[in-house]
């Protein structure tokens, strides 16, 4: 028996094991998908003024939460999405998303400057022009992923 | 000449400056390799730990000359002008002859003292005091300080009659023109001498002062009973010569 999985990362982890010993195969040409509530791949679903917009997680710039709104950036449009941030960390691809700051993720190759403070922060210079900071909590872990 | 103010300055703008250049650097390797994507590769140091490392070095580096500059000053022979004069009998003038001095004066031949004279001397300033049965001559420098010549010279010529009708106690200290304190004086007894010079260094803000009290037999009982009492109330509380002379010759000394 031959499946597709279209789960996010961590699911698919804990899931390509147990398949594997009940001899189901993975296989992406597969017509069988197994996929989950909340899976966003590559893309995302969010919301403007006219109605829902289906987002590439590629074209993100990178996702802010204000109040109770998570909002999507992308160049010089924004959306909103139902989701949290930290659903967000979880289900975004964490090779190609990080997280900076306890309301900001942004996108591995969407900055265009970084200024650093002399205290353990960062001043990002986005490619849209929006500056974030990366705080202290997360300082270490930026510098991680960076190799900085 | 650096003093400590300049290098804390120094060592201040040091730190500051380190401090800065790192962090544009650091700016400039992060960007490159954010640019380049490349994640591998040495990691740099962060800008608050190059802070914490420039100020303990900077630290350090301070206190060790601090303690240089200490140990220089402490192990210095300082001289302090304002204690350092001599007193020098030149009633023969082929033999000038120490009669007391101290400090840190350590010529014993006071022969050196033969380039001055009573009349003139290049770079000083002249002025006769007549008090008491005693002429002073003081000659004050007019012009900076130096390592070579004395501040101050004072000629005391005695100018009374008999010299061996009275004993000569003399006095001479430095004193304060603010507080009026005496500061640090020595004191000498015997026949009158004629010819004494008084040479030496003062600071600004002090006074010298040379006081020559005449006794009588009598006034030295009286003197010598009072501080016999002195020292026997022990209260650190001496009598003056100056109450029991006969005749008192004083003068002052200032730089001005």
């Amino acid at each position: 028996m031959k499946i597709k999985l279209r789960l996010n990362k961590i699911t698919k982890e804990s899931i390509q094991d147990k398949l594997k010993e009940k001899n189901i195969e993975v296989s992406e040409e597969s017509k069988l998908i197994l996929t989950e509530e909340d899976y966003v791949g590559d893309t995302l679903e969010c919301r403007d003024e006219e109605g829902i917009v289906i987002v590439n997680t590629e074209d993100i710039c990178y996702i802010e939460s204000v109040a109770h709104d998570v909002y999507v950036h992308i160049d010089n449009m924004t959306y909103k999405t139902k989701l949290r941030i930290y659903q967000l960390e979880k289900l975004l691809p964490s090779d190609r998303f990080i997280r900076i700051s306890n309301s900001i993720i942004i996108k591995k190759n969407s900055i265009r400057h970084i200024k650093p403070a002399l205290s353990c922060k960062f001043y990002l210079t986005l490619t849209n022009g929006d500056v974030v900071d990366v705080t202290r909590t997360y300082y270490y872990k930026f510098k991680e992923f960076y190799g900085i | 000449m650096f003093g400590l103010a300049h290098i804390t300055l120094l060592m201040v703008v040091l730190i500051i400056a380190t401090i800065f250049v790192y962090k544009i650097y650091y700016t400039y390797k992060i960007n490159k390799k954010i640019q380049s994507g490349e994640i591998t590769g040495k990691k740099l140091v962060d800008v608050s730990k190059m802070v914490m490392i420039a100020v303990i070095t900077g630290l350090v580096i301070y206190a060790g000359i601090l303690m240089y500059i200490v140990d220089d000053y402490a192990t210095r022979d300082i001289s302090v002008p304002r204690n350092n004069y001599a007193v020098i009998d030149i009633a023969d003038e082929n033999a000038y002859e120490y009669i007391s001095y101290f400090g840190n004066v350590e010529l014993i031949d006071a022969s050196y003292a033969k380039v001055y004279n009573k009349d003139e001397n290049v770079g000083y300033n002249k002025e006769i005091v007549e008090s008491g049965d005693y002429r002073f001559t003081v000659f004050t420098r007019n012009s900076e300080g130096d390592d070579f010549h004395p501040d101050f010279l004072c000629f005391v010529d005695y100018t009374g009659g008999d010299m061996e009708e009275y004993m000569c106690y003399s006095k001479a200290g430095f004193q304060s023109i603010d507080s009026k304190d005496d500061q640090f004086y020595g004191e000498s007894s015997g026949y009158i001498k004629s010819n004494l010079l008084y040479i030496g260094n003062l600071d600004k803000g002090c006074q010298f002062n040379i006081t020559m009290s005449l006794l009588n037999e009598d006034g030295e009982i009286k003197y010598d009973e009072a501080m016999q009492q002195a020292y026997k109330e022990d209260k650190g509380e001496f009598p003056d010569s100056e109450e029991y002379a006969v005749k008192v010759g004083k003068v002052s000394i200032i730089i001005k």
